[in-house]
């Protein structure tokens, strides 16, 4: 798929992320059942909500929002093809700034 | 133990399992983490304060930081966060009443711990490759492009659904591939619900510690293939989190 030189491509433990912390440890572990006597104190869940729905039209929305973002020029047919042809270029990052038009046209 | 506290339970071990010195557990003060043994099992436990509730990011961490220090000394099973016993005896209860079962459980985790694989697309990279195997959502994008949002809310959204089943495929086969590659090197994988509408794949994988650099090599294999169109991330060495499976224990 790329023949980009190795080596540091893999974050390994990155800054631990609450949001990874969350994932990692809620309704996992072993439950331990009420044939014991067991009062489990009542957790206050933080402001997070671990389980996003993937499907919702929010999700579609954001989604569009994120085409829109992208140079795609209705009138020029080339403004979407140029877009097409950017991946191919892996210096490109979501973040990296934009241009109207690339400037191999 | 005084009145109004209870015993937070972090995992169980085998009972040669010594906490270390500094370990530091939930609660504000941070409770000091002891074990309760009983037979060839202990319990990982400490003191709460049964009127304050536990779940802050620091008790979150606090939980899971010694969960996985300990795994990778000695197999833990941990137990679900918010457990919380009335004392000692109920500890002692515990792990008699369920001995046979945990002990069988800790020896398949003796000298294997979890990591976690978490990748997630490059949006831009994400949507144009999208937009190019997909003509009919590349000409609604073009046909919404610069519409006000309130004249086009519903081809926006027809837009965003095509647009995320296409992710949806697309993280479906990454997911595949991820697991092909790494499960050869590993004893059992946990494929992950994803926590996020542009993951790519994310899955934890329990792993013999003496191939854990073979491991860690291989996924960094698939990190350089993946390259320009994922991010991938390597969490780890972890508690057997994922594959603990609290049903196996209701029988």
């Amino acid at each position: 798929m790329t023949s980009e030189p190795a080596g540091g491509v893999l974050a390994r433990n990155p800054t631990s992320e609450l949001a990874d912390v969350v994932e990692t440890v809620l309704d996992k572990g072993v439950v331990i059942d009420a044939q014991v006597s067991v009062a489990v104190v009542g957790i206050r869940l933080l402001e997070m909500n671990a389980r996003i729905t993937i499907a919702s039209i929010e999700t579609y929305l954001r989604f569009a929002e994120a085409v829109d973002r992208l140079d795609i020029n209705p009138e020029q047919e080339q403004g979407l093809t140029d877009v097409v042809g950017g991946p191919t270029d892996r210096r490109n990052r979501d973040r990296a700034p934009r241009r109207r038009r690339p400037e191999e046209s | 133990m005084a009145v109004g506290t209870g015993l937070f339970v972090y995992g169980i071990v085998p009972a040669d399992v010594e906490p270390t010195p500094d370990a530091s557990g939930v609660g504000d003060p941070p409770g000091v983490v002891e074990v309760v043994r009983h037979d060839e099992l202990a319990a990982l436990v400490s003191e709460v304060v049964l009127e304050e509730p536990v779940g802050r990011p620091a008790d979150l961490t606090a939980y899971k930081e010694l969960l996985d220090g300990t795994a990778t000394v000695a197999p833990v099973l941990p137990v679900r966060f918010g457990t919380v016993v009335t004392g000692p005896d109920a500890v002692t209860d515990l792990l008699q009443a369920r001995h046979d079962r945990f002990l069988e459980l800790l020896r398949e985790f003796e000298g294997r711990v979890e990591y976690v694989v978490h990748g997630r697309y490059i949006e831009r990279e994400l949507l144009v490759r999208i937009l190019a195997e997909q003509p009919a959502a590349a000409d609604l994008a073009r046909q919404v492009h610069g519409q006000p949002e309130r004249t086009i809310r519903n081809q926006r959204i027809r837009l965003g659904e095509m647009i995320s089943q296409a992710v949806e495929a697309r993280r479906e086969a990454d997911t595949r591939e991820l697991v092909e590659r790494l499960a050869p090197l590993s004893v059992a994988n946990q494929v992950r619900p994803p926590s996020h509408e542009q993951d790519a794949a994310h899955a934890a994988f329990l792993v013999d510690a003496g191939r854990d650099a073979e491991f860690t090599e291989a996924a960094e294999a698939v990190a350089e293939r993946w390259q320009g169109g994922v991010r991938l991330r390597l969490l780890g060495p972890l508690a057997p989190y994922d594959f603990v499976d609290s049903q196996q224990l209701a029988a």
